[in-house]
């Protein structure tokens, strides 16, 4: 008997709390949070991967920044690891519980972006009213980013998905203690001239002195961003003599069909400049760096044992925290015109005008306060928001008149100049960067030699380049199938609805773009079927 | 051991509290009414619903054909659909069902070819029709060319006017002037019987693409330096839809009116180059060939032209 009361008073006890629970949960789903104002409270949150030191940070001060505007919202950032970042994403879409801002780029395919995310070019083409008071008032939004906004812009879905709030270039470090140690000076070296005389003085001190240290920290990381540009230099005339009039850009799969068909050689040469200007320059790098991972040479450099390291701007702020020493920064050195000795195949410096923006951040389909997240996104790609990022990150803002501090001046894109030429191991010619890559000890090694090089490359070179171009012309048929799809359906909204300019003017973008494929498609059959004989 | 009686009613209790606790918790943090598979409804915020088709034709539009294909098939028994609108749908996004299979391809095939027996002649009829050109080009394990050549061709020159119809012209002639099998000499008579089906073409997109097209192949096949200009200045005045191509079609324009000595057309075509584009890779060549060229009267002497190549 008493058990059962017992058991009584406990059920309703239970009862009890399961109610109050249940009028809490009714309560915390139909009364909003309020602020001490009174007014409704939301919370956004946003994801990114960019884990590097001062990025975390500066988006905290913009978080903190709208926050402080915003009374009633409630940022949270979300760091993301780039390791997993791709499995988290797609986890978080798929489930349902993505942030209502993610950082668009590692593995945000189109289909991804087109089912997960919202498009954004109503935010594109209108002013962005955190402008206002600037001398950005009024303009549209994507004509107050440096890159138009291209940086977003999804192609192949005809729409702005993202909105980009950096910019980017690659650079070569140095450490100016030892800089001044070995030559008596701080001063970088501005041309190829003065840069290979550094690297050998670099050579001579560690022979005098005794210390353990080289001129170029590489690794097969860093190593290709300097090694492509030098052979790059070499290859810009070779490159226009290659195209068609008033073609200016390098073009992989007409270079690839171009050696297939004997337009240029492993033996032509610019070729030749370009392999040697290659050695002379990584003979100064650390013996084996191209088994060495990103973090070695970064290691290498910020322990003071390596004078130099060539890389990207999004580095500049974790290697200055970590590094015990002053870091210069100056542009890659490239031989000049006038140059003596590799002068001859080059038209100068390469531009840097066509990159785009990064660091892009869309909107989820997903978010439970959508308008509040666009809102925080026009505030993000503001002048006065994107001072605060490149105040705080020393990263190169994305917002035109944002003014930037001497850290970052030297990242500024290099608008003069044409674009680099032929390489000789194009990233998408996998194949081919692969023979390139597995014999470049060879080329660099004491007792390595160009011609060594040429000839343990020669045999699988052609080969190399013709199944890569195979593949990508798999990929890009592929491609021109799947926008078949896209196709019909914008003719077909186009036809049926033939006074909504928008509809038609939609179409008249995916036909354009469909016969643009279509000449792809054909220069990459022409380009795998007209190979010499050997290259199977 | 088992637990006093005393105690059981508040064992019971704290079970349950932890788990409403934890109910609570898992509820609030990811929210009730997030949907596990949005919907594709943001892609044209702009554009007004017009009809029980228009989500899938959105889906289809967003390069999502699974989804596509399956809103088409389900739609069969809605009311108010267009029975061929449909079936179009259906067998132009099965062309690129994931995985692509040579059933579905063959599927397709079928019903295009039902809608174009049906009736050639209305919206879904034509729309079979350059779909299933594209099947015979692109999409079929074997493709053939002459096929598809064959389907561009009639349904050009017996449906004038429209949009689509007039836009496979321009499809079969990159088809045709591109393809390897195309012999230098049936090149040349298809650049001839191309460029004599524009002045007959109604929509202004057909002939600037015409044009377009010409005047690429023309470049890439080594055509006459004039014609090729002819060819891009009246595609330029159609008006490119896409800055990329817009920057390109100017600057080869410039380039290949530079080499004709037509120096004020090439200085025409690179201020606006230079006025439009600092931002791309193509400035500042193309400035430093705008500086290089002679006073803006001047053409070039005794009417020579340049014998070709850049001289940069």
């Amino acid at each position: 008997m008493r058990e059962r009361i017992m058991n009584g008073i406990g059920f309703t006890l239970l009862a009890a709390c399961f109610v109050i629970s249940v009028g809490r949960i009714l309560i915390y789903r139909t009364q909003p949070e309020s602020t001490a104002d009174g007014r409704e409270s939301v919370t956004i949150r946003f994801a990114h991967w960019q884990l590097e030191s001062g990025v975390r940070d500066a988006l905290t001060a913009l978080a903190d920044e709208y926050m402080r505007l915003n009374p009633n919202v409630r940022v949270i950032q979300i760091p993301v690891p780039e390791k997993i970042y791709t499995n988290w994403l797609i986890t978080q879409l798929v489930g349902g519980t993505p942030p209502d801002i993610i950082q668009i780029g590692i593995g945000a395919t189109d289909e991804r972006i087109a089912r997960f995310f919202t498009p954004l070019s109503d935010l594109a083409s209108s002013p962005n009213p955190y402008n206002d008071g600037t001398d950005l008032e009024g303009v549209e939004l994507r004509n107050t980013l440096f890159d138009g906004m291209l940086g977003g812009y999804r192609e192949a879905l005809l729409e702005y998905y993202g909105v980009p709030i950096s910019g980017y270039s690659i650079r070569m470090f140095y450490n100016l203690d030892l800089l001044e140690e070995i030559t008596g000076s701080r001063n970088i070296p501005q041309t190829y001239r003065e840069f290979i005389r550094l690297c050998e003085a670099v050579a001579d001190h560690k022979l005098d002195s005794g210390e353990n240290i080289v001129a170029i920290a590489g690794s097969k990381y860093n190593a290709p961003f300097l090694m492509a540009r030098l052979f790059g230099s070499q290859t810009q005339k070779l490159n226009l003599e290659l195209n068609q009039p008033g073609s200016f850009q390098d073009s992989v799969v007409r270079r690839g069909h171009d050696y297939l068909i004997g337009n240029w050689s492993l033996d032509s040469p610019e070729v030749r400049s370009g392999i040697h200007l290659m050695r002379e320059v990584g003979k100064h790098m650390q013996p084996g760096f191209m088994q060495l991972l990103r973090d070695d040479a970064t290691l290498l450099f910020v322990q003071g044992r390596a004078l130099m390291i060539c890389t990207g701007s999004w580095d500049a702020t974790s290697i200055r925290q970590q590094a015990s020493f002053p870091v210069g920064v100056g542009p890659v050195p490239l031989p000049s015109t006038e140059d003596p000795e590799f002068g001859e195949f080059t038209l100068g410096g390469i531009t840097e005008a066509g990159s785009n923006a990064g660091v892009t951040f869309g909107l989820t389909k997903a978010s439970e306060h959508p308008e509040v997240a666009r809102d925080f996104l026009l505030f993000l790609a503001s002048q006065p928001a994107n001072q605060i990022w490149t105040n705080v990150s020393e990263w190169i803002p994305s917002v035109l008149g944002v003014e930037v501090n001497d850290e970052v001046e030297p990242f500024l894109p290099v608008v003069e100049g044409f674009s680099g030429g032929l390489a000789i191991a194009h990233e998408s010619l996998a194949d081919t960067a692969r023979v390139v890559t597995t014999q470049m000890h060879v080329l660099v090694a004491p007792f390595g030699s160009e011609e060594e090089f040429v000839e343990s490359i020669r045999p699988d070179y052609g080969p190399s380049i013709l199944a890569s171009l195979e593949r990508l012309a798999r990929t890009n048929r592929d491609a021109v199938r799947r926008s078949d799809t896209q196709l019909g359906a914008t003719a077909w909204r186009a036809v049926n609805d033939s006074d909504n300019p928008k509809r038609r003017n939609r179409f008249d973008i995916v036909r354009h773009a469909m016969l643009m494929n279509d000449i792809v498609d054909f220069r990459h059959e022409a380009a795998i079927a007209k190979e010499p004989e050997g290259h199977r | 051991m088992t637990t006093p009686p005393l105690l059981l009613p508040f064992s019971h209790a704290i079970v349950w509290v932890g788990c409403v606790v934890v109910g609570f918790t898992v509820h609030s943090s990811f929210g009730s009414d997030t949907e596990l598979e949005p919907r594709v409804d943001g892609m044209d915020a702009a554009v007004v619903d017009d009809g029980p088709l228009d989500e899938a034709w959105a889906m289809a539009e967003s390069f999502l054909s699974n989804d596509a294909n399956q809103e088409f098939a389900d739609a069969v028994d809605l009311d108010g659909v267009n029975d061929r609108e449909r079936r179009f749908g259906e067998a132009m996004t099965l062309l690129n069902v994931q995985p692509r299979t040579s059933g579905n391809i063959e599927r397709s095939e079928e019903m295009l070819e039902e809608l174009i027996a049906e009736n050639p002649g209305d919206d879904p009829g034509i729309f079979a029709q350059f779909f299933l050109g594209r099947l015979h080009q692109m999409h079929a394990a074997n493709p053939d060319l002459p096929r598809a050549a064959q389907i561009y061709r009639d349904l050009f020159l017996n449906h004038p006017g429209h949009p689509l119809a007039e836009f496979s012209a321009s499809v079969l002639a990159l088809a045709t002037l591109y393809s390897l099998e195309t012999t230098p000499e049936q090149r040349s008579a298809l650049f001839d019987e191309y460029e004599s089906w524009i002045p007959r073409m109604q929509t202004a997109e057909g002939r600037r693409d015409l044009h377009l097209i010409l005047g690429r192949a023309g470049v890439a096949f080594g055509r006459d330096r004039k014609w090729i200009i002819e060819q891009f200045l009246a595609a330029d005045a159609g008006g490119i839809p896409r800055r990329q191509d817009e920057v390109a079609l100017w600057t080869q324009l410039g380039e290949l009116a530079r080499l004709e000595g037509n120096y004020p057309l090439a200085r025409e075509y690179f201020e606006k180059v230079v006025k439009t584009y600092r931002r791309h890779n193509n400035y500042y060549p193309v400035l430093q060939l705008l500086n290089s060229l002679p006073d803006p009267d001047a053409t070039a002497p005794d009417g020579q032209s340049d014998p070709g190549g850049a001289t940069l």
